[in-house]
């Protein structure tokens, strides 16, 4: 199954400020694609309107022609997950409970039951390497753990179309390369992958398609070695930055001076 | 490992079974205790025969009449009283993601008291429960559009409650000063509750208006469970956030409605006995609600018995109890997070 997300002409306002503007966007499966930019761009905006939180200001977006605002919210759930900054801290259930939580809108769905759930939730737990912390209460979990049980809660939504707001922020190295290479694996699994990414190596590493958002506008589209160059990263950032190949594999580096 | 068949761990069921057990023992002590003393022996006796089963010897005619013509039902009424509160105060906790959200502090209790009293006009107690539950389905929705939900801090959530509990109980005043005495309860049934004047119809009535409500609750559980992940993430999960809250909002106010219609306004058991089912049993709010509706149910029927037998023969308020308990718990509550923050 082939399918498209869509932007076109969104722009998006909060009272006299400009936040997004006019912006065009054409997200096909099977690529991860890295939002990259400085912060107050508008990536987080962005992926909002990517999945339905709000209605753009100007434009639509659309899931295969079909405008998202037509679309149902069970149905909307189904079709897309979205991993955001703004969840509570002290949901009191344990984590395996918070996870299988993610479930909730493929309840009903024909062909789905109870121990597919479990097996889904017992899944995603030990791809995310929190099996161990299975049980514990989600509050009394450190930040880089709770970012991990809810990245595990979106996953285990199943959904065709992922969309994620900084899903590495609170992660060390070795986790955040094992938890990139998760999500790379599930947009080559047929899906719409876009993830707003902070560090730019790791955009550099992990995309197929970078997006540069600098002050409500896309100002580069295309593969991280084409896109993330030093005069672009120099201007959008107003911090001199420099791109080398990489010394031991494939790709640019970003070297911040 | 428990958590994959059992995530929520809701095989803690088995608290509520320990509470349901406590509630029959409270009972028993309740219908023992009073200006007649009955012992226990006997009041099994009663029951026994009242089923058809004869053992021991014949009780005593007038044991019988205390306890299944004036006992029984206080106690019934107290129980479905209390477990309205609890479940009620369970359910607003989880809706509101607020840890002091209660229906009296929020005003829906004082809601349901102005109806109550409206409805005792009529000279009967179906018309004081159905007016008890359409004052608080109305002050239900007062709360909510008032914004509640948006103010997760519970300081200004309490504040806004006590404002309009305040405001809608000085009206239950004017109701009761002006009203035919015979009628109308007094003052203090509304404000602080009192099981005294349960019969067999208050029952009747109580549980059938009480139990739409108490169904829509329970069949709540789940979308409360979703909502513990905030508003945002549960709209994100296909949840219809408004029209839960709603459906949510009118099932508390038609419950704690009728039951403050029965037995007037007793505060604080929706406050104390979520927590202390929560700590026992985990937060899945199956096992939240029915533990809160029969630990509410055990903690009026304890409160009741301290309040025939504090001054006995007189009785006080069984609200003085409820409170002497509730308000340094509620102190307590609002000093310290009921989980540690990282």
């Amino acid at each position: 199954m082939t399918f498209q997300l869509a932007a076109t002409g969104v722009s998006y306002r909060v009272g006299q400020t400009q936040i997004l503007h006019q912006l065009d966007l054409d997200l096909v499966p099977g690529q991860l694609v890295a939002v990259v930019g400085p912060n107050g761009a508008g990536k987080t905006t962005l992926l909002h309107l990517l999945g339905g939180e709000m209605p753009p200001s100007t434009g639509s977006v659309t899931i295969d022609g079909t405008p998202i605002r037509d679309i149902a919210a069970l149905e909307l759930a189904r079709l897309r997950a979205l991993l955001a900054q703004d969840g509570p801290s002290d949901i009191p259930f344990p984590v395996a409970a918070v996870v299988s939580l993610g479930r909730t809108p493929q309840r009903r769905v024909e062909g789905n039951s109870a121990s597919r759930d479990a097996a889904v939730v017992a899944d995603t737990m030990e791809e995310m390497g929190i099996s161990h912390i299975a049980d514990r209460l989600f509050a009394t979990l450190s930040s880089g753990e709770r970012s991990l049980v809810s990245l595990a809660r979106v996953l285990a939504q199943e959904s065709p179309i992922l969309l994620l707001d900084e899903p590495t922020g609170a992660l060390d190295v070795a986790i955040e390369e094992r938890t990139m290479d998760r999500i790379r694996s599930r947009s080559k699994d047929d899906r719409i992958v876009v993830s707003v990414l902070h560090d730019l190596n790791v955009a550099a590493k992990y995309a197929d398609r970078s997006i540069v958002v600098s002050r409500g506008e896309i100002v580069a589209d295309g593969a991280p070695a084409d896109v993330l160059t030093s005069d672009l990263l120099t201007d959008v950032y107003r911090h001199p930055m420099r791109v080398v190949p990489h010394p031991f594999r494939e790709g640019p580096l970003i070297l911040v001076g | 490992m428990r958590s994959m068949d059992d995530p929520f761990g809701a095989r803690r069921r088995g608290v509520v079974a320990v509470l349901l057990v406590l509630l029959a023992g409270a009972a028993v002590a309740n219908l023992s205790v009073g200006p007649v003393t009955i012992a226990p022996g006997e009041v099994f006796r009663i029951l026994a025969r009242t089923i058809g089963i004869a053992v021991g010897d014949e009780p005593d005619s007038r044991a019988r009449a205390v306890v299944l013509t004036i006992r029984m039902p206080r106690i019934l009424v107290g129980v479905v009283a209390g477990a309205a509160a609890g479940i009620t105060g369970a359910a607003l906790q989880g809706l509101f993601r607020n840890p002091v959200a209660d229906p009296h502090l929020l005003g829906i209790g004082p809601g349901a008291s102005l109806g109550g009293a409206l409805g005792s006009l009529t000279g009967s107690i179906q018309g004081a429960i159905a007016g008890g539950a359409v004052g608080g389905m109305i002050a239900a929705l007062v709360v909510r559009r008032l914004g509640a939900s948006r103010s997760n801090e519970p300081s200004r959530f309490v504040l806004t409650g006590l404002a309009l509990g305040a405001a809608i109980s000085a009206w239950v005043g004017f109701v009761v000063f002006v009203a035919d005495r015979t009628r109308v309860p007094p003052i203090d049934f509304w404000l602080l509750g009192n099981l005294g004047a349960s019969t067999w119809d208050t029952l009747g009535t109580l549980t059938l208006t009480a139990g739409v409500g108490v169904f829509a609750l329970m069949g709540a559980a789940r979308t409360l469970d979703v909502l513990s992940l905030g508003e945002a993430d549960a709209r994100r999960l296909g949840l219809d956030v408004d029209m839960a809250t709603l459906v949510i909002m009118l099932g508390v106010g038609a419950v704690i409605g009728a039951a403050v219609g029965a037995v007037g306004v007793v505060v604080f058991i929706g406050l104390v006995v979520p927590h202390v089912v929560r700590r026992l049993a985990g937060a899945s709010h199956r096992v939240v609600l029915l533990g809160s509706a029969v630990g509410g149910g055990l903690m009026m029927l304890l409160a009741d018995l301290g309040a025939r037998v504090v001054v006995s023969p007189q009785e006080v308020p069984v609200g003085l109890l409820t409170a002497a308990v509730g308000g340094p718990f509620f102190l307590w509550l609002i000093r310290k997070p009921e989980v540690p923050q990282p």
